[in-house]
């Protein structure tokens, strides 16, 4: 066990400046009534999130103009942590001014990133981000009451990450392109579960409808069984790699790229063109072409064409294909 | 097999690593935290009437005066409980929260709902004694020792309510009224 887990205390230090100030002092801190709404000139939205007996409330009040969706004047309540206090208010702050569309863009990161000192050091410990989120939540709980629809119709994607925001799709596709095979190359790549940690796996403090660890062996499973289903695909389908095709393997191979991807534009042009021979020149592989019809004295033919046939068949035979015109 | 090879046999060393004693010793025996240990104990004895009488107290001083405010309660009876120590529920105010004013003005508590360790459940002693579920997040303890001193606890009391006040005029869940902290 290191000093640092016997030792606490040292999260107080990791609190920005402004976080500090926003929570001594909340600067839009209070209520608005029916009243003072119609004096300044708006509807009154008042918004609840989170509850008491789960550690966490917010309440967001707006006053709106209904005529141009400005939000005119905006406070907040909260139970809650020092973060969830100084989130809240600058949630408040960021609120006043912008229309409702505009103020459900406000993120979490955008609140984090307003209450940082510096732009690159963070506002609060890792731990303490989740508590951004619900000044998140409420404006999007305050935007749906003012527009009459479902809260949920502000997502587009699904959030898995709430902290960092990100979404399941980002999580699957950096798995695939990067090969990744742990939650901790996740972390890494996207940010997701670095902050409050609960969407790694059950157990953290809030429960997940998906965790990180379910995201990880899924993808991997279904990375996994494509990677069966094209190695058995290929040897039905007698699918090798080039360097061990048979010759006339490979010419069956150039042939359907050729007659696919190739052939049909030399046709239009009024040309053509057809192998000669393959021959094994390591690393390459040298395929000697004769052009027909039009093609044929064209001076394309050892320029733009040429370059365009080669990329393409390096890209979908073999990646050390090199043309050669007679 | 002898009475003493059969304890040897039954027993498994907590420690690891030294011969000594068929492999039941891990080393030298550390003779200066032994030394601290048996200080620490007498010390410990040798106060437990003062930390019984005046150590109580100055708890029940702190206890009382934050039982003042209104909506608040003291969780575990009066009688059967260590002399130190205090959990207090205050309605309204999120026990972090009053943490972070606290630790602001130098004064140490805890919660059983420590954010800062990673878990936000409810205080699981609060769950047991049965609370409302709103109080669960308002637990706030306090553990004195024989180093606090009368100036010390009147320090504290006077922190603790100007956060109460503080805290439950930003709450959602406290219908502040100024007049409810200023009655006696």
């Amino acid at each position: 066990m290191a000093k640092g887990d016997l030792i606490s205390g040292s999260i107080w230090d990791e609190y920005s400046n402004q976080v500090i100030r926003r929570m001594d002092n909340p600067t839009h801190q209070g209520e608005i009534t029916e009243e003072m709404a119609k004096k300044i000139g708006g509807k009154l939205i008042v918004a609840d999130f989170g509850a008491e007996s789960c550690g966490d409330a917010v309440r967001l009040y707006w006053v709106v103009n209904e005529e141009t969706e400005v939000i005119l004047d905006s406070k907040f309540k909260s139970f809650g942590c020092g973060t969830a206090i100084a989130s809240s208010d600058v949630m408040a702050e960021l609120c006043i001014g912008k229309t409702v569309t505009e103020a459900v863009k406000i993120t979490n990161i955008d609140v984090e990133h307003a209450l940082r000192d510096h732009p690159d050091i963070p506002a609060v410990p890792p731990q303490k981000m989740h508590c951004s989120v619900m000044a998140y939540d409420v404006i999007k709980k305050a935007a749906s009451l003012y527009k009459g629809v479902d809260m949920d119709s502000f997502e587009t994607e699904k959030i898995v990450c709430e902290c960092a925001r990100v979404s399941l799709r980002t999580i699957q596709d950096v798995i695939r392109i990067n090969d990744l095979t742990t939650v901790e190359q996740i972390t890494d790549y996207t940010k997701a579960g670095a902050f409050c940690k609960s969407c790694i796996r059950p157990g953290g403090h809030e429960e997940k409808d998906i965790y990180l660890v379910d995201i990880l062996a899924d993808t991997r499973a279904e990375m996994e069984q494509e990677k069966l289903k094209e190695a058995a695909d290929a040897s039905a389908e007698g699918r090798h790699s080039f360097d061990k095709m048979t010759i006339v393997q490979r010419i069956k191979a150039l042939d359907e790229v050729l007659d696919a991807d190739i052939r049909p534009m030399l046709i239009m042009d009024g040309g053509n063109m057809e192998i000669i021979d393959i021959k094994d020149n390591l690393p390459h592989y040298d395929v000697y072409i004769r052009y027909l019809g039009a093609c044929s004295g064209c001076a394309s033919g050892s320029t733009g064409t040429l370059y365009a046939m080669e990329s393409i068949l390096k890209q979908k035979v073999d990646e050390n294909i090199r043309i050669l015109p007679i | 097999m002898g009475l003493k090879e059969l304890v040897l046999y039954m027993l498994t060393p907590l420690l690891h690593g030294g011969e000594q004693m068929g492999g039941h010793r891990a080393g030298t025996v550390d003779v200066a935290s032994m030394v601290g240990m048996g200080l620490a104990m007498k010390l410990a004895v040798e106060h437990l009437e003062f930390e019984n009488t005046e150590v109580r107290r100055l708890r029940d001083k702190l206890e009382n005066a934050i039982l003042e405010l209104p909506e608040t309660i003291v969780i575990g009876g009066k009688e059967n409980r260590t002399p130190n120590t205090t959990l207090i529920s205050i309605r309204g105010v999120e026990g972090e929260s009053m943490l972070w004013d606290m630790n602001q003005k130098t004064i140490g508590a805890s919660t059983g709902s420590a954010c800062a360790s990673e878990d936000l459940e409810a205080n699981p002693v609060m769950n047991a004694f049965g609370s409302d579920s709103e109080l669960a997040h308002t637990g706030v303890r306090f553990s004195l020792s024989r180093f606090n001193t009368e100036e010390q606890i009147d320090y504290a009391i006077d922190v603790i309510k100007n956060a109460v006040k503080r805290l439950r005029a930003i709450s959602s869940s406290y219908a502040y009224t100024p007049l409810n902290h200023n009655k006696k």
